[in-house]
């Protein structure tokens, strides 16, 4: 149980499980890469200040995940994301030597990412979590709203970002 | 997740993390030490407060500043706690739904926009104000011609240098004040998308009902 945990060893816990989780939410609403580090930054010390309201009710990642698509939103407000400061590099650099397959593949990858930054925002938060493997009972938690338009708005977030990949593509 | 078209997005989406581990757990050990420092500024602060009230009793001792330092200590108690309360539960923290949190975000930027507006429709009398009662001051307590001295402070170099750095401030509140403006505006703007989507879910929810 959370209660019989400190709230360091949930903060270690949250540093071990979540930091890819914290880190593909805050590059779905951040392309530039300073910001989006400061966004990583806020939200780990967001955490950190609100362990002591975690009960245990939801796992861990459901809470870390909760918090960081908040802090993301509260960043949107704050910093206006158009026009775009910094666009993402052309291709995405890889320690592997580049065969076309990897090649594609980061493309694919930046061409994917690129398109969630476009979504409006109430899809690109569903469908991150989705990407993430939450449960729709999960992702309703995190949102705030019933599984059933949690499908819905997945459903409705997947043919969009689709729909943009293939215009870009 | 059953569908492979989104399967496989995810496969592609959890490969897409361009932050290495040991740069997050560095900065997870900076999170965890700036939340302490914030801890620990909030106990500084009661400190430094308590301590300079049982200073300035022990200083003058009486009913009437004993009777302040306890009110003072009380509130200053009280104030602390009620700002750690709400850091924890500040409307980017709180996990209410999305709305609550919407809502609570445009309060909150509404009353900042307010806030600063204010400072800044007070600031120039208020500048004003405290430059004629230091004139009053230096002149034994009465200005014959107010004016005519407050034009003739503002020309020389402390008034300059007063005056500036005044104008500086207004300048700065305005641009403040800018920033909080924009920030609602999208506030309000996300809060009109989220409200966008949820009549789609409805409608949605009604068209899949209709078509089974």
């Amino acid at each position: 149980m959370a209660v019989e945990r400190s709230k360091e060893q949930l903060f270690d816990e949250v540093v071990a499980t979540c930091t890819g989780l914290i880190t593909r939410i805050a590059l779905s609403y951040e392309a530039n890469p300073t910001l989006r580090l400061e966004m990583v930054q806020d939200i780990l010390l967001a955490i950190w200040v609100a362990l002591p309201n975690y009960r245990g009710e939801a796992s861990i990642k459901t809470f870390a995940a909760a918090i960081a698509q908040k802090r993301c939103i509260s960043h949107v407000a704050k910093h206006a994301r158009e026009p775009r400061q910094v666009e993402l590099p052309v291709d995405l650099v890889s320690t592997a030597p580049p065969p076309d397959e990897v090649a594609l593949r980061n493309d694919r990858n930046r061409q994917l990412v690129d398109s969630i930054q476009l979504l409006p925002i109430p899809q690109r938060e569903a469908i991150v979590l989705c990407l993430e493997g939450f449960t729709y009972a999960e992702m309703a938690t995190i949102l705030g709203i019933s599984a059933n338009a949690v499908m819905l708005r997945c459903q409705r977030a997947k043919t969009t970002l689709k729909s943009i990949m293939e215009r870009r593509s | 997740m059953t569908d492979p078209d989104l399967q496989q997005l995810a496969d592609l989406w959890r490969e897409s993390n361009p932050a290495d581990q040991v740069a997050l757990e560095a900065m997870a050990r900076k999170a965890r030490r700036q939340g302490r420092m914030l801890a620990y500024a909030d106990v500084a602060l009661f400190v430094l407060i308590a301590g300079g009230t049982f200073f300035a009793v022990a200083l003058k001792p009486s009913p009437v500043t004993a009777g302040i330092a306890i009110a003072m200590l009380l509130s200053t108690t009280y104030i602390m706690w009620k700002r750690r309360t709400i850091r924890q539960m500040s409307p980017s923290l709180d996990t209410a739904d999305r709305r609550a949190f919407l809502i609570s975000s445009v309060k909150l930027g509404t009353a900042n926009v307010r806030r600063i507006t204010l400072s800044l429709t007070f600031l120039p009398l208020g500048i004003a104000l405290a430059s004629m009662f230091k004139i009053a001051m230096r002149s034994g307590g009465h200005i014959e011609h107010p004016l005519v001295r407050f034009i003739a402070w503002g020309g020389s170099t402390r008034g300059i240098v007063t005056l500036s750095i005044g104008l500086l401030f207004m300048l700065w509140t305005y641009r403040a004040r800018v920033r909080a403006k924009a920030e609602l505006s999208r506030l309000l703007d996300l809060q009109k998308a989220y409200e966008d989507e949820t009549l789609r879910d409805g409608e949605d929810a009604e068209n899949s009902t209709s078509y089974t």
